[in-house]
């Protein structure tokens, strides 16, 4: 088989442009801490995240490259009136904030790019004795 | 005393000093500073107000209250931000704000709306959480009724029933109770009396109320707040 000059220009700079792809670092995985209950309790991990009305989780994220370099991520509640998620001033700790009961999805966003999304559900108060 | 219980004594003195921050603020839940809690009623704020030990668990339904946020130096806020002090609302890029629909907003700073465990936040000028703190909103199962003249900070006396003649007039305020402990925060009390003229005048102002016998006889004044009622009766002798 005989490829003319303009097909074989077309493959060299198609297998060109995904060496140069295959030189960005990719999404590999997020590693999600232990998580710091309310007093009430609450819990976020791979299961997803729950927390009790009017309370705070907190927890450490962070998420890597296939370079294992850290990306920067963002996160954010698909219905923020159910749930606010915060960042924390100390470096890759999040809040998340029980505003009122009910279920929405929390996304995890590194490098612009959506990569998790986790279920959160915020759940009643146990009734005070 | 013997090493061990030497060692015992000093890590308890340890740990009691870790449940508060030194400066005489509730340590935040995060670390990064203390809050102080105040508010204006004389029995059920000074005893909680400016004191890391004294602040409160819980505040009465209804009450107001306002809370202040001190960052610790360390925390990652700039050093001219270290030493500020906080009323509720917003100072320097700081903003106290409660979560959540337990504790709200009011006129007066925080108002304890609906039963559980409210949160408090502080969080920085770029909206990031610095610190927040618990507290509990309960419901009174007593409005302690007593006399305004008591000294602020003191547990007064609980009036069931007062004898007045008709010269001279009484000041009475009341506090919320639960389970015999004085509840946190300025609840708003109202007063009503019955029958409404006739044996007492009465004038309500700032949770103070002020009694004033007009004729010989018997009337039921009713103190009201945090969900809880409370009767006194007045005999007013000629």
């Amino acid at each position: 088989m005989k490829l003319s000059s303009r097909s074989l220009a077309g493959l060299v700079l198609a297998v060109a442009l995904s060496s140069l792809a295959g030189c960005t670092a990719q999404y590999d995985h997020t590693d999600i801490g232990q998580a710091r209950a309310s007093v009430l309790g609450g819990r976020v991990d791979r299961q997803g995240i729950t927390v009790p009305e009017g309370m705070i989780v907190t927890v450490h994220m962070v998420s890597y490259n296939d370079d294992n370099n850290i990306m920067p991520m963002t996160l954010r509640a698909a219905d923020p009136t159910i749930l606010d998620v915060s960042n924390v001033v100390s470096d890759h700790d999040f809040a998340f904030i029980g505003l009122k009961q009910g279920t929405t999805d929390v996304e995890l966003r590194a490098d612009d790019r959506v990569v998790l999304v986790m279920q959160a559900v915020v759940g009643p108060q146990p009734s005070v004795p | 005393m013997n090493f061990r219980l030497l060692a015992m004594t000093t890590l308890g003195v340890l740990a009691a000093a870790g449940c508060s921050s030194t400066d005489g603020s509730k340590a935040g839940e995060l670390g990064n500073g203390g809050f102080y809690f105040a508010c204006t009623d004389a029995v059920s704020c000074t005893r909680y107000s400016d004191d890391a030990e004294k602040f409160p668990k819980a505040v009465s339904v209804g009450s107001s209250f306002q809370v202040r946020f001190t960052p610790k130096s360390s925390s990652s806020l700039s050093a001219s931000d270290s030493h500020i002090n906080l009323t509720t609302g917003t100072d320097r890029g700081i903003t106290i704000s409660p979560v959540g629909e337990f504790i709200s907003r009011g006129p007066n700073g925080l108002v304890a709306l609906k039963l559980g465990y409210g949160t408090i936040t502080a969080r920085d000028a770029s909206g990031q959480l610095i610190d927040f703190v618990n507290i509990r909103v309960a419901k009174p199962d007593a409005l302690v009724v007593y006399d305004a003249a008591v000294a602020h900070g003191d547990t007064p006396s609980r009036i069931e029933s007062l004898t007045m003649s008709l010269s001279g007039s009484r000041q009475l305020r009341a506090f919320a109770q639960e389970k015999n402990s004085v509840l946190a925060g300025s609840l708003s009390v109202e007063w009503t009396a019955e029958p409404k003229s006739g044996v007492v005048d009465i004038i309500d102002s700032d949770g103070e109320v002020t009694i004033t016998p007009r004729a010989a006889g018997t009337a039921k004044l009713t103190a009201s707040g945090g969900t809880f009622s409370q009767e006194i009766s007045v005999e007013v002798k000629p």
